[in-house]
């Protein structure tokens, strides 16, 4: 008989060894365990680094919207000063627009959004306005800043990022 | 025997191939939208700046364009390169007539353009005489904006942006008219009755709102 | 049958092979993080030169005087117009809020963190016969990562 039938009969089935086979396990936990560890990692660093970027980008939206129309309201009706001309902050500021209709703008905690609601000056219901101002606002907060009502200061907080601004009436 | 080689060796690579195309199918995505994450926040920062720095500018033109007519510049004046510390922003200023001082009525048109983003503020300003000398009385009004890209130097644009201005300005006409012709007792009743249609957080202090709005309302 | 395995010099090679790849991903993800942080404080540099800027608007004409660099902080600071007190939800002076560690921890710590200063730059400037009007450069600074940062923004602010 030849060398290779001979090898062939010993060698009738071709198969692992439990040692082959308990060591490419071991190699293959290690080498998987330290990929998927890292992409845990990455993925948690990933979500925080989206968190961030929306609350940046929800800041800048909500900013960008009220700026627009108090830049030509025509007074601050609320809030304002503080009898001992101290200023005065709260979650929603009420003005004049440049119609002379009533508008304001409040916080709703529940849902993180910044709503609009027209108020007619005149006869008419109170409207909010279907779309919010901004979102995912976790806190506002509105302030009197000045004795002629003109300048209201505005701090927004989303998700631990801040903004700070401020918007001068220009109109009477 | 060899073709069981073979075959073997085709069933490795193939397996191989696999797994390179499978790595290589999740990776590239993750890499791309990572590269993406940091550069579109970049971009929509600069994108706000420049749409703050266009209406700052564009302020700034209007403040500019009271300081020149207050140094008695008059007539009709198109000025498209002013500058705002490197900004550039374009004056227009309109005669539209007399008062009943004598003073000139002016269109004042102010246009910041950065990149794509444009801001306009239009008001109305009265020039008086200079007596004897400048500066001069100016008075300035009813401020209105818009990011529509008109051109102020334009008539038709102007007469555009006159009309959308115009229709609020007719609004305010009636929330004027109304407050002048009521008296604070109604006009204290009209506000008040819209309490209970308001959103929760208002009705709160819209008692001592509507104490405001009654002090100050016009009167005849 | 030979049947063929992976020899360790092809394990070795195929794992330098992956490290080499994940490593320039992993860098791609602190590189995204750090646009991310930069575009923060740019932003809040853009608000915070604007909001200087409308206060210079409400504020006297003949106040507005120049601040000269390195600048003013806005944490831990006397009162100033633009940024201290900041809020009071009271009504009184009794509850104003200032940016301090106690007041407002996170955004004294943001802050801190990045020395975030602002200084003006004041210059009166005439375009007529007897006009007046003050040009300010508003210049807010920072630092990131070692870096020295700065964000400038001009307002003409007219006496009428």
């Amino acid at each position: 008989m030849s060398m290779y039938r001979l090898f062939k009969n010993y060698r009738g089935r071709a198969a692992f060894t439990m040692v082959e086979i308990m060591v490419g396990a071991t190699i293959l936990a290690v080498i998987g365990g330290m990929v998927a560890h890292w992409f845990v990692m990455q993925r948690q660093y990933q979500k925080r680094i989206l968190a961030i970027s929306d609350a940046q980008q929800n800041i800048r939206q909500a900013s960008w919207n009220m700026i627009q129309e108090l830049r030509t309201a025509r007074n601050l009706i609320y809030p304002r000063l503080n009898a001992d001309k101290s200023i005065r902050s709260d979650t929603k500021t009420i003005f004049k627009n440049f119609s002379g209709d009533i508008v304001c703008y409040f916080h709703d905690a529940a849902t993180g959004q910044i709503r609009r609601c027209l108020i007619p000056n005149g006869p008419g219901a109170p409207v909010v306005d279907k779309k919010p101002v901004g979102s995912g606002i976790d806190k506002v907060a509105f302030t009197a800043h000045d004795i002629g009502n003109r300048l209201v200061g505005i701090y927004l907080e989303s998700s631990g990022t801040v903004g700070l601004e401020s918007v001068y009436l220009l109109n009477e | 025997m060899l073709k069981k080689l073979r075959q073997y060796e085709s069933t490795r690579k193939g397996v191989a191939m696999v797994m390179v195309i499978g790595l290589v199918a999740i990776m590239m995505p993750v890499i791309f939208m990572l590269s993406r994450i940091g550069g579109s926040q970049t971009q929509l920062a600069i994108k706000y700046h420049e749409n703050l720095v266009a209406e700052t500018v564009a302020f700034s033109g209007s403040n500019a364009g009271l300081s020149r007519l207050q140094g008695n510049i008059r007539g009709y004046q198109d000025l498209p390169d002013e500058t705002s510390g490197e900004e550039k922003f374009s004056l227009n200023l309109r005669p539209t007539g007399a008062g009943f001082f004598g003073q000139t009525l002016y269109f004042l048109l102010t246009r910041a353009r950065i990149k794509t983003h444009n801001y306009i503020m239009m008001a109305e300003a009265e020039q008086f005489k200079p007596e004897p000398s400048p500066p001069v009385l100016v008075i300035s009004r009813d401020y209105w904006n818009t990011v529509e890209p008109y051109e102020i130097s334009l008539m038709a644009d102007v007469l555009s942006m006159q009309n959308y201005r115009g229709m609020e300005l007719l609004r305010l006409e009636e929330t004027r008219t109304f407050e002048r012709k009521s008296t604070e007792q109604q006009y204290k009743s009209e506000m008040d009755s819209k309490k209970s249609s308001l959103p929760a957080p208002l009705q709160t202090d819209w008692d001592s709102i509507v104490t405001a709005l009654v002090n100050e309302k016009l009167s005849e | 049958m030979i049947r063929r395995g992976l020899s360790l010099s092809e394990i070795i090679i195929a794992l330098a092979i992956a490290v080499m790849v994940m490593v320039p991903v992993t860098s791609m993800f602190s590189t995204s993080g750090q646009q991310v942080q930069k575009s923060r404080n740019f932003s809040f540099a853009a608000g915070l030169a604007r909001r200087i800027s409308q206060h210079l608007m409400a504020m006297p004409f003949e106040n507005i005087v120049e601040v000269p660099l390195p600048g003013l902080a806005m944490h831990d600071s006397p009162d100033d117009v633009f940024f201290n007190p900041l809020l009071n939800f009271s009504t009184s002076q009794s509850g104003v809020k200032k940016i301090t560690a106690s007041d407002m921890p996170a955004l004294y710590g943001f802050l801190a963190q990045n020395d975030f200063k602002y200084a003006l730059s004041v210059s009166n400037v005439s375009f007529g016969a007897g006009d007046e009007i003050k040009s300010i450069s508003i210049l807010i600074t920072w630092k990131e990562a070692g870096r020295n940062m700065i964000y400038r923004t001009h307002v003409y602010v007219s006496s009428v």
